[in-house]
């Protein structure tokens, strides 16, 4: 009998599957180290290459002995070669799960013999991606080509064989690309172009029916035609200059793409023209009928106007408008002067809510954003954001209230500001950003005469102190008021009765109710004893929540 | 309420919802159209069944009324793959001895209970991640029992990463 042979009879002994056979893997050592001995006293009859199969016999016989400890001795052995898979499957890249594969025999064939796990292909290293390929048998899988390696002449022809198969591809627009489209793809859904690197000379345009997601970063150059499309993505990374023809890319694609449910549009810097003209109204927009949800990041002027005003869009549409500078509110004022009206009548809109939100409440220059859902007169909703780089507060205009002054000056100009129902304040710590005196913010809250809801989320209550010499029109409007107060510290008790009073006081002065406060606080018993004489006076309608953590972002 | 009988006979009387998170319980009393049962008979034999489901009705407990997965979960897992995130009670739930941690996937595989069996595999994928196949021998007390011929494929393998 063969040692691997007898090492297999052993272990199917240690299972009691085949009772009969009496060998003891000790015993079988022992006898195997007497022959072996007794050959070493006998050389000239043993041939040299008896010697080294033997060796390699024993060489495997040790690895079995290892299986057989880990067997024993491993409890993640334990786990069905399913179970092991799916630990794979979360591993964060291909990098753990080949290193994964590199722990012992068993992780080893549960993880190649799961063909799933292969199926992210990234073209980094030819021999590797081919190996992906192989490993990955029939299952559908995604391919990315970010490095510049251009495969060989196999490596394409290997890559042929996932053609019927690939249902995602993300890669830089190259001629490898190129000619790889040109090839049928009938499944492929998602086209991912991360750089365009455009090849030399003119390029086929492939029709790619099948793709219903496109996220590129250039449409001057049209690189597929996507008949079918339903979600388009597109971003120019910060720092790149758009490309003159970008507006009128972007409108042949819209004009080509039917189908469109979704679109994603971020580009471009203050003022730069990128072939939208300006707020003159198309006499052939594009239609995009099945559009649900239009998201429009970028400078706010003539340029998205210019959009706007050549896109058909459905009044069902949700659309999400951000403005990625408002440097324009600091024009000394003339904002409304060079703000163009919009001819497009779809364009009219109600302000329904207004969100200002301190990005960097620690930091030196402050940071705003504005945000706000918009209701066109159909219906539609459009949400505003303004996110501005950097604000230098104007410390030799004490009067000045700071940007959200200027961002309800902005709504006054479109005659909005009474449709203003909710006002959203997040994370906002410095009441001296919006004037010398924090008192003005409560005078200019009066300018939205409409507004029903306020909401403080981890905010300084000292923002809205009121002014001594405006006791009785604090926010006369609002009914509903939310607060989240900040993580608390120990010496939270004081602000805490700040602002309540700041609340609390003049509501009682001007007799006017609240229907609803709602508090969340991560201490409720703090705030009870803290506040127990004005809760019980005038806050009868005040519900607590306990936040139990705050998470970075400032949720909770 | 609904009674639950381990392998080593000890007897667990739980609310027909917490019972539920189980596909296997739910669609077992669904089946026969019970109340009570005294099914799952855990795959007898391999580990003292008890503790570790002492564990699970815990985490079923605390998730008890949340959705369970649809099939468009489970299609859409293919997006979930890759991420280790755990929320903040499943990972203190999960932070367990090793002996404990493979009870209880072992439990959640065969119940069905297939939240509780991602977060035990997110929590081995997240003790590996990072370390080199030597560090995760050590770890799970692993010997290396590859052939030369494993390892030979193993060295190739380990130059893809080195020869981009």
């Amino acid at each position: 009998m063969s040692v691997p042979a007898a090492l297999e009879v052993e272990r199917r002994n240690d299972d009691n599957t085949t009772p009969g056979l009496d060998l003891s893997l000790h015993e079988l050592c022992l006898a195997l180290k007497v022959k072996v001995g007794a050959a070493v006293g006998s050389p000239g009859e043993i041939s040299i290459a008896s010697i080294l199969s033997a060796e390699e016999d024993l060489v495997l016989v040790v690895a079995t002995l290892r299986r057989m400890t880990n067997c024993h001795n491993s409890i993640v052995h334990r786990l069905p070669s399913e179970i092991l898979a799916a630990v794979a499957s979360h591993l964060p890249d291909n990098e753990s799960l080949i290193s994964a594969t590199h722990v012992c025999h068993y992780w080893r064939s549960a993880l190649l013999s799961c063909p799933s796990l292969w199926s992210h292909i990234e073209f980094e290293n030819e021999e590797q991606a081919l190996a992906f390929v192989e490993r990955s048998k029939s299952v559908l899988v995604s391919m990315s080509v970010v490095e510049d390696n251009t495969p060989s002449e196999t490596g394409m022809k290997a890559l042929k064989v996932i053609a019927n198969r690939l249902t995602t591809l993300r890669g830089k627009h190259s001629s490898f690309l190129v000619g790889f489209l040109a090839q049928p793809l009938p499944l492929l859904r998602r086209l991912d172009i991360v750089e365009s690197v455009r090849p030399q000379g003119e390029q086929p345009i492939p029709t790619l029916p099948s793709v219903r997601s496109l996220v590129t970063s250039d449409v001057g150059c049209p690189l597929v035609h996507v008949p079918n499309l339903t979600s388009f993505h597109f971003t120019l990374r910060p720092g790149t200059k758009a490309p003159a023809e970008l507006g009128d890319g972007l409108l042949k694609l819209f004009r080509s793409c039917p189908l469109l449910e979704e679109a994603f549009l971020s580009y471009g810097h203050y003022q730069e023209d990128i072939g939208f003209g300006t707020d003159e109204a198309s006499t052939d927009a594009a239609s995009l009928p099945c559009l649900r949800s239009f998201t429009h990041e970028a400078p706010f002027g003539p340029v998205c106007i210019g959009l706007f005003n050549r896109l058909s869009l459905p009044p069902t549409c949700d659309v999400m408008f951000v403005v990625k500078t408002t440097s324009w509110l600091y024009d000394d004022g003339t904002w409304t002067d060079t703000f163009p009206a919009p001819r497009n009548p779809s364009y009219f809109f109600d302000v329904k809510m207004v969100r200002v939100m301190s990005c960097f409440p620690n930091a030196s220059t402050p940071r705003f954003v504005f945000r706000a859902n918009i209701h066109n007169s159909e219906g539609t909703v459009i949400s505003f954001i303004s996110d501005a780089d950097s604000f230098d507060h104007p410390s030799d205009r004490p009067s000045d209230c700071g940007p959200f002054t200027k961002f309800l000056d902005f709504l006054e100009g479109f005659g909005i500001a009474d449709t203003v129902e909710a006002l959203h304040f997040e994370r906002e710590s410095a009441p001296l950003r919006y004037g010398n005196t924090p008192t003005d913010l409560t005078g200019e809250l009066l300018k939205l005469g409409n507004l029903k809801t306020l909401v403080l989320w981890q905010c300084d209550p000292t923002i809205f102190l009121v002014n001594p010499s405006l006791p009785n029109v604090w926010c006369p409007t609002v009914r509903k008021l939310v607060i989240c107060l900040p993580p608390l510290e120990v010496s939270a008790e004081k602000e805490l009765l700040k602002l309540v009073r700041s609340v609390a006081v003049p509501r009682q002065r001007c007799r006017i109710p609240f229907q609803n406060i709602t508090i969340f606080t991560q201490d409720t018993e703090r705030l009870a004893r803290a506040c127990r004489r004005e809760i019980q006076e005038l806050w009868k309608c005040v519900k607590l929540f306990r936040v139990l953590r705050f998470d970075q972002e400032g949720g909770c | 309420m609904v009674l639950l009988v381990t392998s080593d006979n000890k007897n667990f009387v739980v609310d027909r919802e917490v019972a539920d998170r189980s596909v296997f319980v739910k669609n077992t009393l669904e089946a026969r159209g019970l109340s009570i049962a005294t099914p799952p008979m855990l795959n007898g034999g391999c580990f003292e069944l008890t503790s570790p489901f002492l564990q699970v009705l815990e985490y079923c407990q605390h998730h008890r009324g949340e959705p369970l997965p649809t099939t468009d979960d489970a299609n859409a897992d293919e997006n979930r793959k890759r991420t280790t995130d755990i929320g903040e009670w499943d990972r203190k739930f999960i932070t367990v001895d090793h002996e404990m941690l493979f009870e209880i996937i072992l439990a959640a595989n065969y119940l069905d209970i297939k939240p509780l069996l991602d977060v035990g595999c997110k929590t081995i994928g997240n003790m590996v991640k990072g370390k080199s196949p030597e560090e995760v021998r050590k770890l799970f007390d692993i010997v290396n029992d590859f052939t030369p011929e494993e390892e030979a494929q193993i060295k190739k393998e380990n130059e893809w990463a080195e020869d981009p």
